[in-house]
């Protein structure tokens, strides 16, 4: 007892990957989904050309592009206000939800869009005001659209290695501590044994690292199911006890 | 109604339509595609406005018995120098203003969500109160024998004329004074066409209802009074005394 590494193979990794997920999603979900809602309800002309252009080209940036930004954005901290700052596990989690902010924006906007505009120009009849018509009817309507959006905003969190590489990514931290410590995720991980496996074992941990963010691939996909079946209960009202 | 002209990107659909539609009565507008009867239907709830480049000049006055209301803000006619009466608020003149609209237009949900989600979200009325009211409406369209078993079930999977009644009893279930009805059995069968033309003359003897239909047997059929619009005028004002062939109607329009 005792002589063994108490955390070995990909359990921190694993871990570190769902805990950047769950940063990023809870950076990003509210001003995505919010700034999709506002791309396709209230936005002027105007205030539509400029924010599609914006996330436009966010969609176009390259990731390593938005990890060298994240780590330039460290450097010029650590210069300028904080000199203990350094990359971390947050900061990652910043960059990549600039990196999946266009992908909820895009799919927010598009399936608030498909809402019929006859069952809009009925609801208005009806004497809603806009905003009842929008929060108690085209989102429950896009609801399917905008978890479909989340979950791969999700996926792209959990396999992207070149913005945390450069964030506060590494080889060996352990679970992950707090927000402001570094962290091991899958991803790197497995580019990181790819490359500088000595021994058959560790080629084996990074196939199974592989294996595993598959794994994980598959059980988002299976959330945004799951999360699907339950809204349609709940909106259709299939489940009579929902209402009577 | 009062000079009332309406313009889409500075084209002019209305020319100063003056008219009065009867309380308790079908009034009925007939006229070609592209006649303005839509738009003029429109210009009663105020839903022209929900388009783009769309500007109403000229004043409509809601009667409702008790009230006398005007439905455009008094900014409307300015310096004309006459005394307006109390304005209303878009939200709450649309729900004095029910509509029907040429293809059902339920909102996927099921049959007993369509008629309270609306509900809820307009009046602060209680559970209880609120599925007394649906229960009402669906009862008042003839609803309730073929929907009380599946009330919980998606509306979707009710047939075209079901979700135009459907809809009906959403717009009455908020208990408005005017019922606007834009070809509401356009998508219809004969017979399902028939039900709702007979409901309508039955709901006349408690709502002002205004209807736009392209049917002119159907005009005949159900209107105490026909109007027949033509290029954004209003031409003829018939009513249902003066018996008019279909033939003769056809002429007029």
């Amino acid at each position: 007892m005792g002589k063994a590494p108490v955390w070995e193979g990909i359990w921190p990794a694993f871990m570190g990957t769902l805990c950047l997920m769950a940063v990023t999603m809870g950076l990003v979900l509210l001003p995505g989904i919010g700034c999709g809602i506002f791309l396709a309800e209230y936005a002027t002309p105007l205030w539509k050309k400029r924010v599609n252009t914006a996330i436009d080209l966010l969609a176009g940036a390259p990731s390593i592009v938005m990890g060298l930004f994240g780590f330039t954005l460290i450097l010029f901290l650590r210069r300028a206000f904080f000199p203990e700052a350094n990359t971390c596990l947050f900061l990652a989690a910043g960059c990549l939800s600039l990196l999946v902010t266009p992908v909820l924006v895009v799919n927010t906007r598009e399936a608030l869009e498909a809402v019929p505009s006859s069952i809009k120009l009925a609801a208005t009849s009806l004497g809603l005001s806009k905003n009842q018509i929008i929060f108690c009817l085209a989102v429950p309507m896009a609801v399917r659209g905008i978890v479909s959006g989340s979950i791969l905003a999700m996926g792209r969190c959990a396999e992207d290695t070149a913005v945390i590489m450069l964030t506060g990514a590494v080889a060996n931290a352990g679970l992950p501590s707090s927000l402001w410590a570094k962290f091991e995720a899958l991803p790197f991980t497995i580019y990181y044994t790819m490359a500088h496996y000595q021994s058959q074992e560790e080629l084996n941990l990074a196939f199974g690292a592989a294996l595993l963010l598959l794994f994980l691939a598959t059980a988002m996909v299976a959330l945004a199911k799951l999360l699907e079946v339950g809204h349609k209960l709940f909106w259709q009202g299939e489940r009579p006890s929902v209402l009577q | 109604m009062d000079k009332v002209s309406v313009y889409f990107f500075g084209h002019q659909v209305l020319q100063e339509i003056t008219a009065a539609f009867q309380r308790h009565n079908i009034s009925v507008l007939i006229g070609r595609s592209g006649s303005g009867k839509t738009t003029l239907l429109r210009t009663i709830n105020r839903l022209n406005e929900e388009f783009e480049g769309c500007e109403t000049k000229g004043q409509v006055f809601l009667n409702t018995g008790q009230e006398h209301l005007a439905v455009y803000p008094k900014a409307n006619r300015k310096g004309t120098g006459v005394l307006q009466p109390a304005s209303l608020k878009l939200t709450s003149l649309r729900q004095r203003v029910g509509m029907l609209f040429q293809t059902p237009n339920i909102f996927p949900v099921s049959v007993y969500k369509n008629i309270a989600l609306p509900l809820t979200l307009v009046s602060q009325a209680a559970k209880t109160e609120i599925q007394e009211r649906v229960y009402q409406a669906l009862q008042l369209v003839g609803l309730w024998a073929e929907v009380r078993d599946g009330l919980h079930k998606p509306a979707q999977r009710l047939s075209g004329g079901q979700q135009q009644r459907l809809c009906l009893a959403r717009a009455l279930a908020l208990r408005p004074d005017i019922l606007l009805l834009d070809e509401p059995t356009a998508s219809l069968d004969v017979h399902a066409s028939r039900y709702i033309e007979d409901l309508l003359t039955t709901l006349a003897e408690q709502y002002t209802i205004v209807m736009v239909s392209h049917s002119l047997t159907q005009a005949r059929r159900v209107g105490h009074t026909i109007m027949i619009c033509s290029q954004g005028r209003i031409t003829h004002h018939l009513d249902r005394d003066e018996q008019l062939s279909t033939a003769e109607l056809e002429a007029l329009v």
